[in-house]
């Protein structure tokens, strides 16, 4: 017995050696959040430098391994090649020129999130709490303000039940300047003050500050709404539409649209041509649960979970309805295009 | 009465309810408490940090999920008979246990190899298979060592070392998380060293003894072997039969953790980052009341106690259920599904063992986990797709009243659940 007591000792004292000094060599090998960034050299040998200095997509890498849910970049010409990866972890990702948002947790017996902004570099300037699970993410065209929507109750809009928490930050101080479902929400021509509006999925108007576009939903209904930071006001414009993104000229909204066949919420994601109110459904069949991103003015990016995986890609379809959805950027999620077409372009002028 | 089971071995010799020799709990027990202690870390620790490994959400509906997880109950449902009568026919409950601890341990580095999504359900899989073949010798070891007058005391004590561990797993799994932001390797590791304690305590420090009660030495020498007519022979047990019966109803109708706590979300809006302290408040009733319900069940009858656990169930899916929102509902539902467990778990395993001879403890105490754990898959699927299809207070209330009819059938078919005197056994 005394034997197998010195035996259980040792297992004891081995068992714990392992542990903490498995930890403790862990913690000297990882940079702390304040390091990564300009100097992180990446997967496969990719500087982010060089990739930041050039057109690029920031997204969330989706890469099974050690970059995994990790902020990565990649240049814009050659999305399907080595990767660039940071050592942040994000849920969702946007990038303007001139700045970054990253959404992250604090991962712990609650878990909490918070918006971290970071510099065009992907350095990280400040952090603001945010209240909920993660829903959406982005930043007007100029990288001065940034839009987040988080689920304070339910976790998808594939529940039956959720509720939505939208606010502007500005990007500069950090600070947030407003709840977007404080505004003054004008339901088809009529001012609402229905507390269970939901306000989700903002999309800044390139090279434009103060118009946004956004889902506005009572209930089971949603709308388009176009609104304006300033005069803090949405007004619907055309329902069924959810997650709008404006495209780079300003002329079209790439957005979901939401049916329900057998109990189950299915979108397609269709274009918006803003001028003449047509809509026209995308050539991807299968249903978008995603904000789309414009890649350029004649192709939408969106994400698509692999079935049965983790790993999610980003598909890129033609916008104007025609052709066929190809994989643009594997293992990604949640991507941003910087320094693509929307950059200073010339755009028509404000409607 | 037990003529299914004549020749195969001494019974315990029946026994008053008033003699109690030897220490209340003896340190086998104690032993096999901290060794589950130990490995409840392990195990919770890797649970509670899985849904952010795999972080982008699968969009399951209840129904796919309940899918999920009733595969890998069933799964594990046959390892338990095999495991329970191989320690029968051994006589070697200790060895069959401490495999299925060494094999659980030996997952936790797997997790570290696997990279997708496959890989990972497989090891989980190999996970459960272990606890499925270590659970029915373990308490086949804590009865052997336990006078027959504490069995529900013992599995009581048992019990809430083993909450106390489901309930350190993830604080830390996050302690780790929060040192080593994003190193799930880290928590693996960690998860894997506990595991490892675990086996060591049981393979090392649990001794391997005849049982110390109820049975006099020479049968406990007895040469004959179990052979497998005679664990079939169990069938006819009618007693047993019937526990197993009672038991596999009242699984059927009993909503699965996950389900209650999502069912709490959706009735009471609570926000999805408070989820672990729904499991602090019912682990917290659960490590309270399980010595003391315990305890009760070997004064007043542990049929009785075990019936009145699931009365209090109900009593909890009613709370769930109210219209009304607040603080102290939601705190009140938790801890009533913790006295529950306190109620039921360990004080089933004490019912079950006295209805069984010692030479087939293992067996009989898996056959009526199996019937438990396969009640629970059919419980999964059916809310799940009650509430996929006709709603959550729909799926609440079937539960409740089914849950009702289980109760008073298992008053007609649990020995001792209706008798005036207490039970004598």
């Amino acid at each position: 017995m005394r034997v197998r007591l010195v035996a259980f000792v040792v297992v004891l004292l081995l068992a714990t050696g392992l542990a903490v000094g498995y930890v403790a060599m862990k913690s000297t090998d990882l940079p702390s959040h304040q390091g990564a960034g300009a100097d992180t050299v990446a997967d496969k040998g990719l500087a982010l430098k060089t990739v930041l200095a050039q057109p690029h997509i920031a997204f969330r890498s989706t890469s099974p391994g050690p970059t995994y849910g990790k902020l990565a970049v990649v240049p814009l010409d050659a999305p399907r090649g080595d990767r660039a990866a940071t050592d942040r972890d994000c849920d969702r990702v946007y990038a303007a020129a001139q700045a970054a948002v990253c959404v992250a947790a604090d991962r712990g017996v609650l878990t909490t999130y918070r918006l971290d902004i970071l510099n065009a570099d992907l350095t990280p300037r400040t952090s603001i709490d945010l209240n909920g699970l993660p829903s959406r993410a982005r930043m007007s065209s100029s990288g001065s303000l940034a839009a987040t929507t988080m689920f304070v109750s339910g976790h998808s809009y594939a529940g039956n039940s959720f509720s939505t928490e939208t606010v502007l930050h500005d990007v500069a101080s950090g600070n947030a300047i407003d709840n977007v479902e404080k505004f003054r929400i004008v339901v088809r021509g009529r001012a609402s003050d229905d507390p269970s509006i939901n306000v989700w999925g903002v999309s800044f108007r390139p090279g434009d500050d103060d118009t946004i576009y956004a889902t506005v939903a009572i209930g089971n209904e949603t709308w388009l709404a176009k609104g304006s930071v300033a005069r803090r006001e949405l007004r619907t414009i055309a329902d069924g539409i959810e997650c709008p993104s404006v495209s780079p000229d300003g002329t079209r909204v790439a957005f979901k649209k939401r049916s329900t066949s057998g109990g189950t919420r299915t979108w397609r994601v269709s274009v918006l041509d803003l001028r003449t109110g047509a809509s026209t459904p995308l050539a991807e069949t299968r249903s978008v649960d995603d904000q789309p991103e414009w890649l350029d003015d004649e192709h939408v990016l969106y994400g698509m979970q692999r079935q049965n995986s983790g790993i999610s890609d980003v598909w890129a379809v033609p916008a104007d309805g025609r052709g066929e959805p190809a994989v643009f950027l594997p293992r990604a999620w949640s991507p941003a295009v910087v320094g693509g077409q929307d950059a200073a372009a010339a755009l028509p002028p404000v409607r | 009465m037990y003529t299914s089971v004549k020749g195969i071995g001494r019974l315990p010799a029946p026994l008053n309810g008033s003699r109690r020799t030897g220490p209340a709990v003896s340190s086998t027990v104690v032993l096999l408490g901290l060794t589950s202690l130990f490995t409840d870390i392990s195990s919770e620790m890797v649970v509670a940090v899985l849904p952010l490994y795999t972080t982008v959400a699968l969009g399951l509906s209840p129904l796919q999920f309940g899918i999920v997880d009733g595969v890998y109950q069933g799964a594990a449902a046959l390892f338990r008979v095999v495991a329970g009568y191989t320690a029968d026919r051994t006589r070697r409950p200790k060895a069959v246990a401490t495999t299925g601890y060494l094999l659980s341990a030996a997952t936790k580095p797997a997790l570290l190899l696997v990279g997708g999504l496959a890989g990972l359900t497989a090891v989980l899989g190999v996970d459960r298979a272990g606890k499925g073949i270590r659970t029915a010798p373990r308490d086949a070891m804590i009865v052997a060592s336990t006078p027959p007058g504490r069995l529900g005391q013992a599995f009581g004590v048992h019990r809430s070392m083993d909450t106390v561990g489901a309930m350190a797993g993830p604080l830390v799994a996050f302690a780790v998380l929060s040192a080593l932001p994003g190193s799930f390797d880290a928590v693996f590791v960690t998860s894997f060293c506990f595991a490892l304690v675990g086996v060591a305590i049981i393979a090392l420090l649990v001794e391997e003894r005849a049982a110390d009660f109820g049975v006099s030495s020479r049968t406990a020498r007895d040469s004959r072997t179990v052979r497998f007519r005679d664990a079939l022979a169990l069938v006819r047990n009618r007693d047993l039969m019937r526990a197993s019966v009672a038991a596999s109803l009242l699984a059927v109708v009993t909503i699965s953790d996950g389900f209650l706590y999502l069912s709490l979300s959706e009735r009471h809006d609570i926000p999805i980052r408070l989820f672990p302290l729904l499991f602090l408040v019912t682990a917290t009733t659960y490590i309270l009341l399980a010595v003391p319900l315990g305890w009760v069940a070997d004064r007043i009858g542990r049929a009785r106690v075990f019936i009145a656990g699931h009365v209090v169930l109900i009593a909890a899916y009613l709370v769930v259920l109210a219209p009304a929102t607040s603080t102290t509902r939601v705190i009140l539902a938790l801890s009533l599904v913790g006295a529950y467990y306190a109620a039921t778990d360990g004080v089933l395993s004490a019912l079950t063992s006295r209805l069984l001879p010692e030479s087939l403890q293992s067996s009989g105490l898996a056959v009526v986990q199996t019937g438990v754990t396969m009640g629970k898959v059919v419980a999964a699927l059916a809310f799940g797709a009650l509430w996929t299809y006709l709603g959550l207070s729909i799926a609440i209330t079937t539960f409740a009243v089914g849950l009702a009819a289980a109760v008073a059938a298992s008053c007609l078919l649990l020995p001792g659940a209706t008798n005036i005197k207490p039970a004598s056994r």
